[in-house]
């Protein structure tokens, strides 16, 4: 994770707060952020690196000439001078560098600039007529050189701090983001590579010009084009955006175009204003329809019709029969192993794994935290724990929070309702050191789209987390800290989710015996809290 | 060392909702995200960040409240009746006043208290990251927090002209 302080876990943290004070925060971070304002942002701070040095300080004159605007500095004047101690200069917020040369900003009231002392009054008392001409030769040529600097400076200026913002056109664009669901983008999380390579940010209303490829790591993402066909990428995913269409390198996406092609239906006809999915071994166009399509990592692909018709055309050497217009309820796919579209067969994939339907309703999932809500002692209904290499149920009991936690344990506080729960009630020692103990607890996902669900959570063990597993698939874990039993790890699972029950488990290695003892320790923490997309009608 | 352009493409979200969700949707937030950003580029100038998420955050949550604070100096509050009791039909209507009760309480905190109370509420921060950026100690930023909790909920309760009063 790039960012070590990324969004985690609201919930727990909002649980500290009550009534009204918690009603107020929700309101405040529910607020959107607008996603053109964080282009601008964007924009702008990239324009101070594509300059040289002195942008900095011509934004903050900028900023300077800004408040000068508004009012508050109205009685100010700013003026360039060279560095006027004559040696070393000390930049204050009055003072900026420019480059190597050392300018200065000096801001003055106007009131204090009339009372200074009158400089023909000095040199008319004290000093010789030649050094008058030559300090006003020199005042000249300085107040030349900097009118020049100011013209050109402030023609940058108003670049730089949009104070005149220039009018630039819109690139041509194949469509833009409608719709973001707990995307996590590849790289660095939140921007894409545009066509030619440039990160930007992607958010909900960013525009998306042909060329532009979408590394999706988690969550969804709808794509409305210009041609009014909409589609719903499923993280994980790489996709490039074409003019009508795109180019799914891996993944899930659910196409929808309802323009019905008049016409035999043939792929040569269609192509011309249809919408196109290609991907490393097939061509799926499509008629007038909603459907699926479906890339793994071998490069197999798996169209689904949900309703109207779709052509599957096979891009693999020697498929010359590889065509076929799916129907309804029909699937097909493009198998790289014989080169040949397999044979259409009906609902063969199942439909849910295309998410078919983005909105702002996500509803959460009821997973459970460790001990929560649960006094020392009592045995948590929602975890199991049973040591690795027992047969299944044989030995698996309820975990128990425990009852006196160790005290190099982090301590139970407010900040989450979160308890240690271990094998034994009364301690935290086990008669096993170094031995593997698998905690379990399970959820059901009944009316969410599994393809759009994430669990987030913060875990705390002792000694050592060796795996997390979600259906039995291993996920990626979490970066654990020097002392995980002190130190809340974050993690995120955004894959491997199935309709109906759920199961998710942690595998948690027991100490060192403890010195001149067989016990050792072994402790589970974990905060818990996840969303799914509402499936919608019809799903 | 991480590219400025990279810098900006991960943080520029993040720093225009820390200062969004200080000051209110508004030209006041994108102001105070391109000041951070200015900030930081000096800063990159001078020395190697190694922190940018809780650099720009803290920055921007600061710069946020100074700015909440001046608003409040030039401005007169809005003086919304909160409603009290169970919710009902007022309740929901008035709902979205709350945010800008909240702010309107938060500048009122001592700048400490509300910066971890941001970092806290409106950024989800642990209070190890917290104690991190700000360096201070954990048990600092849970003393700060409760503080902050029980005037905001003071603020709330009575209203903030009740509170000066």
């Amino acid at each position: 994770m790039n960012d070590p302080f990324g969004p985690s876990t609201p919930a727990p943290i909002l649980a500290e707060l009550a009534g009204q004070l918690r009603d107020a925060v929700l309101e405040v971070i529910a607020e959107p952020v607008s996603a053109a304002a964080v282009l601008r942002v964007a924009e702008r701070a990239r324009q101070l690196a594509s300059s040289d040095s002195d942008v900095a300080a011509e934004s903050a004159l900028a900023d300077r000439r800004n408040r000068t605007t508004a009012g508050g500095w109205s009685n100010e004047k700013a003026v360039l001078t060279s560095n006027p101690s004559g040696g070393q200069a000390f930049p204050s917020d009055d003072q900026t560098v420019f480059g190597k040369d050392v300018v200065c900003l000096v801001v003055e009231p106007a009131d204090v600039r009339a009372a200074s002392p009158s400089l023909f009054g000095y040199f008319s008392q004290v000093g010789p007529i030649s050094y008058f001409v030559s300090a006003l030769i020199m005042g000249f040529a300085l107040v030349a050189a900097w009118q020049y600097q100011i013209t050109t400076r402030l023609t940058r200026l108003e670049m730089v701090s949009g104070i005149q913002p220039k009018a630039t056109p819109l690139p041509t664009t194949a469509g833009r983001v409608s719709a973001m669901v707990d995307c996590r983008l590849a790289v660095d999380g939140t921007s894409s590579k545009d066509a030619v390579g440039f990160h930007s940010v992607l958010a909900v209303d960013s525009h998306l010009e042909s060329g532009r490829q979408i590394k999706l790591d988690s969550g969804a993402m709808e794509i409305v084009y210009r041609s009014g066909a909409k589609v719903i990428l499923q993280g994980p995913a790489t996709f490039k955006v074409d003019g009508n269409g795109g180019y799914l390198a891996v993944g899930r996406l659910t196409g929808k175009f309802n323009k019905a092609v008049q016409g035999s239906g043939d792929a040569a006809s269609a192509q011309e204003a249809s919408f196109i999915i290609r991907t490393p071994t097939a061509v799926v166009t499509d008629l007038g329809t909603e459907f699926g399509v479906e890339v793994d990592n071998g490069g197999c692909t798996t169209s689904y019709v949900f309703r109207g018709r779709v052509c599957l055309q096979s891009l693999l050497p020697g498929g010359h029969a590889g065509e076929l217009v799916l129907k309804a309820d029909e699937a097909g796919r493009v198998e790289p192993s014989d080169g040949q579209v397999a044979s259409v067969r009906r609902v063969s994939v199942e439909p849910q794994r295309f998410v078919r339907r983005i909105g702002d309703r996500r509803i959460p999932i009821r997973v459970f935290s460790t001990g929560d809500g649960l006094a020392a002692g009592h045995a948590d209904a929602h975890w199991e724990v049973v040591a690795a290499g027992d047969a299944a149920g044989d030995s698996m009991q309820q975990a128990v929070v425990v009852r006196s936690p160790c005290p190099n344990w982090h301590a139970t506080d407010i900040s989450t309702p979160t308890k240690w729960i271990s094998r034994n009630s009364d301690s935290y020692l086990v008669e096993t050191p170094g031995r593997v103990y698998t905690f379990r607890t399970a959820f059901e996902l009944e009316d969410g789209v599994p393809g759009t669900a994430v669990l987030r959570g913060n875990i705390l063990v002792d000694r050592r987390l060796l795996a997390v597993r979600l259906n039995g698939r291993d996920v990626p874990m979490p970066e654990q800290p020097r002392n995980p039993s002190q130190w809340f790890s974050p993690f995120s699972i955004a894959e491997g989710f199935v309709s109906g029950m759920n199961s998710l488990e942690f595998d948690v290695e027991t100490s060192e015996p403890f010195a001149g003892s067989p016990l050792s320790a072994l402790g589970l923490r974990v905060e818990l809290n996840g969303s799914v997309q509402e499936m919608g009608p019809g799903e | 060392m991480m590219s400025w352009d990279k810098a900006v493409a991960d943080h520029a979200t993040i720093v225009l909702r820390v200062a969004q969700r200080i000051l209110g949707m508004g030209p006041d937030a994108e102001d105070i995200a391109q000041e951070v950003f200015l900030e930081a580029f000096q800063l990159r100038q001078k020395e190697e960040v190694h922190n940018w998420g809780g650099l720009l955050r803290v920055m921007a949550t600061r710069r946020a409240l100074n700015r909440l604070r001046d608003r409040r100096r030039t401005e007169p509050l809005s003086h919304v009746e909160l409603p009290s009791g169970d919710s009902g039909p007022y309740e929901n209507a008035v709902a979205g006043e709350l945010a800008e009760r909240l702010r309107e309480a938060v500048a009122e905190l001592p700048d400490g208290q509300a910066t971890v109370f941001s970092l806290r509420y409106f950024e989800n921060l642990s209070y190890e990251q917290i104690a991190e950026v700000l360096h201070i100690e954990v048990i600092a930023v849970g003393s700060a927090l409760y503080k902050a909790r029980a005037k905001l909920q003071m603020l709330l309760k009575i209203g903030i002209g009740g509170a000066k009063s």
